[in-house]
């Protein structure tokens, strides 16, 4: 685990409702991403993966549990420390245009931590700004625009300008193309695969969307009600997810390619439903309210533990997790998803 | 009366086109008129007919546009046979200084307590807020008059006092604007940038609240000017042989009913500086609604 860009073990986030309620977000999730690695997490709107991020950027206070971010322990950090680091961990938003002060002008956004940090003087500022436009696509002559004078895809690219320019070690990407067209998404998903190969930089990238996930990452996480269901390497999560609710979300994302109506009543036996609310989750497993094959005991006493599945000799990164208790009779779907990108 | 002509013209653009064009062009007449006031402020030699302190018994108490040996008299002349005209020109500098200069102190602690307040929340936001609301409770005009009375009258105490009277109106709408702009997400991205609070709350709060307040800064102008002037007329403000209009108020009263113009004149005077901040506040405020 040495070396690890981001070590999450046993994450812990509760919040309160708005009527006081207590409830938990994140509720013991591990993970690690390597330098250079670009991790997947996915996950229905509601599942805790953006507060899971923001906890591991120390953007919003966690209970229990551990993260390392960048080689050093966030609990022994000092506010001073804290925003020293925060240059090599910056974040992409979901709202591009809101992420943006809209008093500000694009260079200036851009040339931000830079000045924040103060790590280049005023005339050098202005120049790495410019190479950094070029870079992500954006033209020279924006440079004096106000956000709400670009486009979604313009904005977005602006986004991440801003991150890459301190040269980071990580990049969280919080659902970047969500809120783009579907004609700009793939646009701005080249790019970051692009900029993903070229500077050699990890990237923690949170997607409601398989599919999105799918073309990026090198390995995917997938989160139900705050907690990790299954963590494996891309093909081999589409190749064989364990979890029933992978299974469910795998199919989801090709059934209008082939045999899709078979798919679709495969989607609909393994994920029917809703999402129960995280102020009153089902005792045991999480999932066990949409889960074909819940039983009493244990599915719903017991929380399910992480267990390695088959691979888990290739090494620590090649591990599959599954925290499920009957992963190892669920017997695959008809329908698997070849391998491959 | 003026929202009534906006509806009008909003709900028939035909028939309310000429009103809504005056709506739209009328404002630069009291643009006009507050850069009148500022010239008189700079350089008011230039426009003073007559020296405002020479005193002439031969033409006391001469009415508006009459003709003494000097030349004529726009305004009148006072019980010393000074030239009103001239005096309400030379008031101008200080009534406009003590005006601005106190708003200004003013709207930068109540800027400042907003802020703290809005973006921390918790215990800070209800000790500054509950402050601010404890002193809006006091009769503040009687406090001071109390504390002017008890420290000797002077412009400094001046510029001192009037600003208790307007921050609290600062800090509730800055706190208010705060309280919004600090959901947005591109005060998060400062933060995961690594902002310091400071800088957070000064190159993106800041930014982005300030020309929401800009209206009230220019009405709030206009509020302070007749505090000072009704302290002046108290007698606990501005003391001669220093002039303002309020001071010229006030010393004119007791001839109410022989001269009128020592009182109503520097009165109108002042009632359409007023008007006119009020005017243009409004055209900021369209503008600012145009910009959010």
């Amino acid at each position: 685990m040495t070396g690890e860009v981001l070590s999450v073990r046993d994450l812990v986030v509760r919040y309160r409702s708005h009527d006081g309620q207590p409830f938990t977000a994140v509720n013991g999730v591990s993970l690690d991403i390597g330098p250079g690695e670009t991790f997947g997490l996915v996950g229905e709107t509601g599942c805790g993966k953006s507060t899971l991020a923001r906890a591991a950027l120390k953007l919003t206070p966690f209970q229990s549990g551990q993260v390392r971010l960048l080689g050093r322990d966030l609990a022994e950090l000092d506010g001073r420390e804290l925003r020293k680091l925060r240059r090599r961990c910056p974040m992409i938003f979901q709202d591009p245009r809101g992420s943006l002060d809209p008093r500000m002008n694009v260079g200036r956004i851009i040339g931000e931590p830079l000045r924040v940090h103060d790590l280049a003087g005023r005339r050098d500022r202005e120049a790495k700004v410019r190479e950094m436009m070029e870079l992500v696509g954006l033209p020279d002559e924006l440079f004096d625009r106000r956000p709400v004078q670009l486009s979604g895809g313009q904005q977005q690219r602006v986004g991440i300008a801003r991150a890459l320019i301190t040269e980071p070690g990580l990049v969280v990407c919080d659902e970047p193309v969500s809120a783009l067209d579907v004609s700009i998404r793939a646009q701005i998903l080249n790019l970051l695969a692009d900029l993903r190969d070229r500077l050699e930089v990890a990237f923690l990238f949170i997607a409601h969307d398989l599919a999105v996930v799918r073309h990026l990452s090198d390995r995917v996480g997938v989160m139900y009600l705050g907690r990790m269901v299954e963590e494996a390497p891309v093909e081999d999560l589409f190749a064989h997810p364990r979890h029933p609710y992978t299974q469910g979300l795998v199919a989801a994302i090709l059934h209008a390619d082939t045999g899709g109506h078979e798919r679709l009543q495969l989607v609909e036996r393994l994920a029917a439903g809703e999402i129960p609310s995280l102020l009153d989750p089902p005792a045991g497993c999480a999932y066990q309210t949409r889960c074909p094959y819940a039983t009493d005991d244990p599915c719903r006493i017991v929380v399910p533990a992480a267990e390695v599945v088959a691979g888990a000799a290739d090494g620590e990164d090649r591990s599959h997790r599954v925290a499920c208790h009957h992963w190892a009779e669920i017997p695959a779907p008809a329908t698997t998803l070849e391998p491959g990108r | 009366m003026a929202t009534g002509a906006e509806t009008a013209a909003r709900a028939e653009p035909a028939a309310g086109r000429s009103r809504r064009s005056w709506r739209g062009h009328g404002w630069w007449v009291f643009a006009a008129f507050l850069v009148l006031m500022a010239a008189w402020a700079a350089v008011p030699e230039l426009f003073m007919p007559f020296d405002s302190d020479r005193l002439n018994p031969l033409r006391r108490l001469l009415s508006p546009l009459a003709v003494s040996d000097d030349g004529r008299h726009l305004a009148g002349t006072d019980s010393l046979g000074r030239d009103l005209f001239s005096q309400m020109i030379r008031g101008t500098r200080l009534t406009l200084y003590i005006a601005v200069v106190a708003t200004t102190i003013g709207a930068a602690v109540g800027v400042l307590v907003g802020m703290l307040a809005g973006y921390f929340g918790g215990l800070p936001d209800r000790l500054l807020m509950r402050l601010g609301e404890a002193q809006t409770a006091m009769p503040m005009f009687l406090v001071a008059i109390l504390l002017l009375s008890m420290l000797g009258p002077s412009v400094v105490i001046l510029i001192v006092v009037l600003p208790t009277l307007v921050w609290p109106i600062f800090a509730r709408v800055v706190r208010a604007e705060t309280l919004q702009v600090r959901e947005a997400t591109y005060i998060e991205a400062a933060v995961a940038t690594g902002c310091t609070v400071p800088a957070v709350l000064f190159t993106h709060v800041l930014p982005n609240v300030v020309p929401r307040i800009l209206v009230l800064y220019v009405v709030e102008i206009g509020h302070v000017m007749l505090a000072e002037a009704g302290l002046s007329f108290l007698g606990v403000g501005v003391q001669p042989p220093d002039v303002t209009w309020g001071l010229l108020i006030a010393d004119g009263r007791p001839l109410l009913t022989v001269a009128w113009w020592l009182t109503i004149l520097p009165g109108v005077l002042l009632g359409v500086v007023v008007l006119s901040l009020n005017m243009l506040s409004r055209r900021f405020e369209q503008y600012a609604g145009a910009a959010a």
